[in-house]
């Protein structure tokens, strides 16, 4: 399957740089034994584009620092971050030309299946100007205490583990597609929200603002996680405040481009965001 | 030459722990790290390495540098540093290397106190790698697999045992206070030699002496840079600091703190006036490229890389440090 959406992959990039109507195309290439991101600026250059299970990379992150009219490949967490970023102003549609795909669920160079892809829900791209290859099957969502971690105590006890490793590298909010922020409350200077060489607590509330800006936000790529290099799983937290937003305003992360962000037009007065957003749903 | 079998190496362990702080690598749900070792820790000898470079043991991610008070109209300094003895059980060559390396930073100029103290205070027992990690590189500098000079005891896994070679007097002492090593035969040091010339063969190997970077091909690599900070942070010669004061909440007491930071970051180099001489990411990738394998080397004669494989990794954009190096070599 994959080698068939790689092919088609191949046919279409070609003609559309030689038709010229992108300058460019963002996919995934081969480095050595690494599978990379790359661009293809020419159609005699199209044959080194690759697809299979090792595309984990999200392209939207590389996208939002291109200029030009780009054609991208983008599986479901791929268009799931496009929609988000075109949300929010970030990209500019007519720039770009989709080709959706299939994910086939991303491993790792051991063929071990990464853990954000194991529990993903969106294989299918959500937004695309062409699609190549065929629908596959999505999976139910799992329920909320996958984790199994019980308590608030209990949490608080994993979580502190889990905290204890963090090295505040800051590669979780690097990688990820969603935070484009020019300048970032984490590492604002003045007022200082989270001290630099601080302790523990400044370790927690670092990952707390991290957590409540993704909520509403996350497409669950999975980023975060496999770039933290001592294996912090926190995509649970984003997921975890991904879903009240779901049961408060009725909108999942990067599904519609017409959704309006929940917590950026939050009206206390004006209750309507649920309704409007249940409207467009019904029409 | 010693040896030691594999099942009293705890015991060792258990013996130094009676004078010193004895840290090993420690796998904690898949992420091997170096720990303390408690009773129930088991140390993990067959890893390939570290998820974080030991460097965190001589220069901490954060440390107290001193302490401030004011009183009376006076302003009072503590001294807040502190060191204790330590043993490092387990560190890999390519990471004592790096260690050799940051001695230069050091020791440059303007002395590191702090950092100098601890190396000062610290015994290093090593372990030579026999089964080289997917990513590792060392061969290339010579910063491994085997150790030639750099840590207090050199180990060797030779199956049931541990070749045991002396580095310093430090290391001779540990020998010779304990009932755990016997002679090794010249069939030991054989074996041993073979094993990491074996594992040496199985690695890349890029003469590094011919190195010339291909600076548009790292500009183009480097477009590819997400600049997240992470192999800064993991390298075992990033030594990049920031000074920062924490303030109690009345001003009047605080404690000046250094920690790690990152030429990743674009705040790095942004000067007064908001004038920033690296402000795009790819000169910023540039950078840490010719720091590691060219202003290290014409200033201290030695690579500011040692090939442990890390940045390789944990790349989320998987650019590879050795490709750079054979495409500068070609």
């Amino acid at each position: 399957m994959s080698a068939e959406i790689q092919d088609a992959l191949r046919s279409e990039a070609r003609k559309l740089l030689e038709e010229g109507k992108v300058d460019k195309i963002l996919g995934y290439c081969m480095s050595g034994d690494r599978v990379v991101p790359c661009m293809v600026y020419a159609a005699d250059e199209v044959d080194k584009l690759i697809y299979n299970n090792r595309c984990k990379i999200n392209l939207a992150r590389y996208l939002r620092e291109c200029d030009g009219r780009v054609g991208v490949v983008a599986k479901g967490c791929d268009s799931r971050a496009i929609v988000e970023l075109l949300k929010a102003k970030q990209l500019d549609r007519s720039d770009l030309f989709i080709w959706g795909v299939s994910c086939p669920g991303m491993v790792d160079s051991e063929g071990r299946q990464y853990r954000s892809c194991s529990v993903c829900t969106h294989r299918n791209p959500v937004v695309y100007d062409g699609f190549l290859g065929k629908l596959v099957e999505e999976k139910p969502r799992l329920k909320d205490d996958e984790l199994g971690l019980g308590s608030r105590d209990e949490r608080m006890s994993y979580w502190s583990k889990q905290f204890s490793r963090c090295i505040s590298c800051m590669a979780c909010r690097n990688v990820c597609p969603m935070c484009y922020c020019k300048e970032c409350v984490l590492e604002k200077k003045d007022p200082e929200w989270v001290a630099r060489g601080g302790d523990i607590s400044d370790i927690f509330v670092y990952h707390a603002i991290k957590a409540m800006h993704m909520a509403g936000r996350c497409v669950e790529c999975g980023e975060c996680e496999r770039a933290c290099p001592v294996d912090i799983p926190l995509m649970h937290l984003y997921s975890r405040v991904c879903r009240d937003v779901e049961q408060l305003f009725g909108v999942e992360a990067g599904m519609d481009e017409n959704d309006k962000p929940p917590l950026s037009v939050f009206d206390l007065e004006a209750d309507a965001i649920l309704e409007e957003n249940e409207k467009n749903k019904k029409s | 030459m010693k040896k030691i079998k594999k099942a009293d190496v705890k015991k060792f362990l258990g013996d130094l722990k009676k004078e010193h702080e004895v840290f090993a690598p420690v796998d904690e749900d898949g992420v091997v790290e170096f720990k303390r070792l408690s009773k129930k820790d088991e140390p993990t000898l067959d890893y390939v390495n570290s998820v974080v470079s030991p460097k965190g043991f001589f220069l901490p991610m954060k440390e107290k540098i001193l302490g401030f008070r004011e009183a009376n109209d006076k302003i009072e300094l503590i001294d807040e540093h502190e060191v204790g003895g330590r043993v490092l059980f387990g560190i890999r060559p390519c990471d004592v290397n790096g260690l050799l390396v940051l001695d230069n930073v050091a020791r440059e100029e303007y002395m590191d106190p702090y950092y100098l103290e601890r190396r000062q205070k610290t015994i290093l027992i090593a372990l030579e790698c026999v089964k080289p990690g997917v990513d590792c590189f060392c061969r290339v500098f010579g910063s491994g697999p085997g150790l030639e000079m750099g840590a207090d005891l050199v180990y060797t896994d030779i199956g049931d045992y541990f070749l045991v070679r002396v580095g310093s007097d430090k290391g001779a002492k540990l020998l010779s206070g304990s009932d755990y090593f016997v002679e090794a035969s010249d069939a030991d040091e054989k074996k041993a030699a073979k094993l990491v010339d074996e594992c040496a063969k199985k690695m890349s190997n890029v003469e590094s002496s011919k190195l010339k970077l291909d600076l548009e091909k790292i500009r183009d690599k480097g477009s590819w840079c997400l600049n997240c900070y992470s192999c800064t942070f993991i390298c075992p010669t990033c030594y990049c600091f920031d000074v920062v004061d924490r303030m109690n909440p009345k001003g009047c007491e605080g404690q000046r703190i250094r920690c790690w930071d990152s030429c990743m970051n674009p705040q790095f180099t942004l000067m007064a006036g908001n004038f920033n001489p690296r402000n795009k990411k790819v000169d910023r990738f540039v950078n840490r490229i010719r720091h590691k394998l060219e202003y290290m080397r014409d200033r201290y004669g030695v690579f500011g890389c040692v090939g442990c494989g890390r940045c390789v990794r944990e790349c989320p954009s998987h650019i590879s440090m050795l490709e750079i190096i054979q495409e500068g070599v070609r």
